[in-house]
This record gives structure tokens, sequence and C-alpha cells, in this order.
């Protein structure tokens, strides 16, 4: 993931005697790098499924380009990107559901990559089986909290619980975004709470 | 379940498994692709003030750029203003007070002109007309002048001549004589310049 301070010369193009159209796309190219990884991520946590991420994301990226003179504030780009990708996302998903649906595969909406979870969790738990079962139950229980948990413990997830950041990304106060995430992980325990029950039987 | 342990979530471990959930990376194409994608989009041309001021504010002179524009703005305003303040004044002062004339109830035209513009065949209708004018008071303040307002004589001045005035024609002083010389030459003077004309004329009407 891209610094944020890398940005910061491209924000002064205008005094390096570019055009607007120049500066604007370079200011534009920077935002790109930086926040790339971050939409990706916050498509697939809802779409749970990469390529459907990546789309959805490219799209996002280019209405954001379109609009990306009329952002105000540039320094806010990142949370707005990441709202404009959130809500591209879920409609995307409950397009998805509406095909299923129509496909007769109602229950089905959750790709099989789903539970192929990256990096090194695989390795810490039994086996590969017991991960994507596991993954995918944890996908669920994310799915059943109110949307406004879900995108904070998504968030918290994504920048590594750094309550300052969410907060900034969702334009909400630290402790806002505190007692939500408190909430949501104490929705989640319950949520997979009946594996611990069900080993103690 | 399936008789497999399994063990509990701790907070760590829940944080832990969203973040690993999470926790993928873009394609290496992804990036190119996006960027094709923006070149195949319209450059965003439509730049609005904010814009503007926007850059503005990014650039070192901004406390000079913010002078000049309100000076400029300044500039063209308050000429203005100030021009349309005076001739409002003068308005004022030059346009009489005229009272509203009542107006008469509007009366269609008697029968027999329609029937002659029926007659003559014309189709347009006849526009209805007000049956009377106005009264003669309401003539008189119409007949005013638009200088009846101003004022040319002090009210003291003004009182002081009406006295005079008087005085002269009750004959309760008596002008001294260069003046009262001076006053039959004058009128001398004009009888000459009057023609005979005009004379017999004025004869005529006395």
């Amino acid at each position: 993931m891209h610094d944020r301070a890398e940005v910061a010369p491209q924000l002064h193009a205008w005094d390096r005697g570019l055009t607007v159209d120049q500066a604007l796309a370079r200011e534009f190219e920077a935002r790109l790098v930086e926040s790339s990884t971050l939409a990706v991520r916050v498509a697939y946590s809802v779409l749970r499924n990469r390529e459907d991420a990546e789309d959805v994301a490219q799209e996002a990226f280019a209405k954001a380009y379109r609009s990306f003179s009329q952002l105000r504030d540039r320094e806010r780009f990142r949370a707005w990107l990441v709202r404009m990708t959130w809500r591209m996302a879920l409609d995307r998903q409950r397009a998805n559901r509406r095909r299923l649906a129509r496909e007769g595969h109602p229950d089905s909406w959750l790709p099989a990559s789903a539970g192929r979870v990256p990096g090194s969790i695989e390795e810490n738990l039994q086996g590969d089986l017991e991960a994507r079962e596991r993954t995918q139950h944890l996908w669920r229980a994310i799915d059943a909290l109110s949307e406004k948990l879900r995108i904070v413990i998504v968030l918290a997830g994504i920048q590594e619980y750094d309550v300052k950041e969410v907060a900034a990304l969702l334009d909400l106060p630290e402790g806002t975004v505190k007692s939500r995430l408190f909430a949501a992980r104490q929705q989640l325990k319950d949520e997979l709470s009946w594996m611990v029950e069900s080993d103690a039987r | 379940m399936d008789g497999r342990e399994r063990r509990a979530l701790s907070d760590s471990q829940l944080d832990g498994e969203i973040a690993s959930a999470v926790g993928i990376e873009p394609s290496p194409e992804f990036l190119a692709r996006v960027r094709t994608r923006i070149a195949a989009e319209p450059e965003p041309s439509a730049w609005r003030l904010a814009d503007v001021v926007s850059a503005f504010r990014r650039t070192s002179v901004e406390p000079l750029w913010g002078v000049a524009l309100v000076g400029i703005v300044l500039a063209i305003v308050v000429p203005q203003f100030m021009r349309e303040e005076t001739n409002r004044r003068e308005d004022a002062l030059m346009t009489p007070a005229v009272p509203d004339v009542p107006r008469a109830p509007m009366a269609t035209p008697p029968a027999e002109s329609r029937s002659i513009g029926d007659r003559s065949g014309e189709v347009r209708r006849q526009r209805p007309q007000p049956a009377a004018v106005a009264t003669e008071d309401d003539g008189r303040s119409l007949r005013r002048s638009r200088f009846d307002d101003l004022v040319l004589i002090a009210p003291g001045d003004q009182e002081a001549f009406d006295r005079l005035l008087a005085v002269v024609n009750d004959q309760t002083i008596e002008l001294i004589a260069p003046v009262l010389e001076s006053t039959r030459a004058g009128v001398d003077l004009i009888d000459a310049a009057v023609p005979d004309s005009l004379r017999a004329e004025e004869g005529v009407n006395e």
C-alpha cells in the first residue's frame, strides 16, 4: 500500500506551471496508486470475488475521475472513494443475487472462491477445508450485521484496526467508530459461538 | 458438528480472521486496466467557480488575488449603485405627487357604435372605454406643473413678500417717487412695445 505522504507533492502541481487538466490528471494518478488496494478490498468485502471486486473498483475509479474536479476537498478523496465503492459493490451484489434467483440458485450467491482466503490464515488453521468453512461462516456472520456495523468492522479489518483512519474514512467521530466496532465484534462472536458450543459437546 | 476440534474466537483472533479475509491484493494488471478505462473517459473539463477558487487557494498569492477580486467587484458595483441612488433622488425631487385619479367603471360602448362596427364588417372587437374621465379637482391636480412643488422662495421671505404686496395693494404705504417713475416708465415701454393689432384684439376682447 502506498503512503499518503507520497501524494502530497502532486497536490501542488499548480505551482509548477502545469495546465489545469495536466494537474488534474497527475493528481488523480497519484490518488489512484494510493487508493487502488483500498478500493479493491472494500469491494471484495461485499462481493467476495476478486474479479467482481476489481470490476467494481475500476468503475468506482472511473466515476471518481469524472467527478474529480468537483471534489472540493481533495484530501477527502479516500473517504469519497470508499463510500462510492461500497455503494457500487452493494448494487452489484443485489444484481448478482437477482440474477442467481432468476437462474434458480437463490442461496448460491456466495462464490466458491469466497472461502479461499489469501495470506497465512490457512497455515494457522488445521486445514484448507476447515479454513474455508470458518471463513464462509465469518462472512455470513458479517453479512448478518447491520450496514453501519458491517462497514465499520470491514474497514477496521482493512485498515488494521486504526480507529482514527476508519473514522476519517467514514466521516464519523472516533468514539462512534469504537462503539460500533465493539458492537460488531460482540455480534460476530455471538453468531460464531455455535462452533464453540458444539466443540464443548 | 463433524467432531473436529474447533477453537473459540477471541477478539484478536476475530480481528485477525477479518483482516485476513479482506486482505487481498489487486491483481498486477489492475492499475493498467483502470488507466485504460479512465483514458476512455471524456476529460472532466467542466471547471466550476469552486475549482478556480480552490486553485487560487493552493497558490501562494491567495491574499493578493482576494483583494484584487474584491476591488474589481467594488469598482463595478459601487458606482452603479451610486448612480442609481442619485437618479432616484432626482426623480423624487422632480416628480410631483399627483394623486391617483379615480377610475370610472369600465363601460361597454353603446349599442349603436357596435352596430356601426358590425355594419362596416369590422371583425375586431372594440375595447371597453372609461365612461367618465375625471372631476374638476382632479383636472386641476392633473394640470399642476411638475415644478409646483419646488420651493423657490424661503418661507420667511415669502411671508415678507406677501405682506409687502398687501400693503402696496391697500396703498397703506407710498412708494417713493423714483420707484414710481421707473415703474411708470417701464409700463410705458411695455405699452409702446405692444403692436397695434394686438391692442385692437385686446379692445375686442374687452
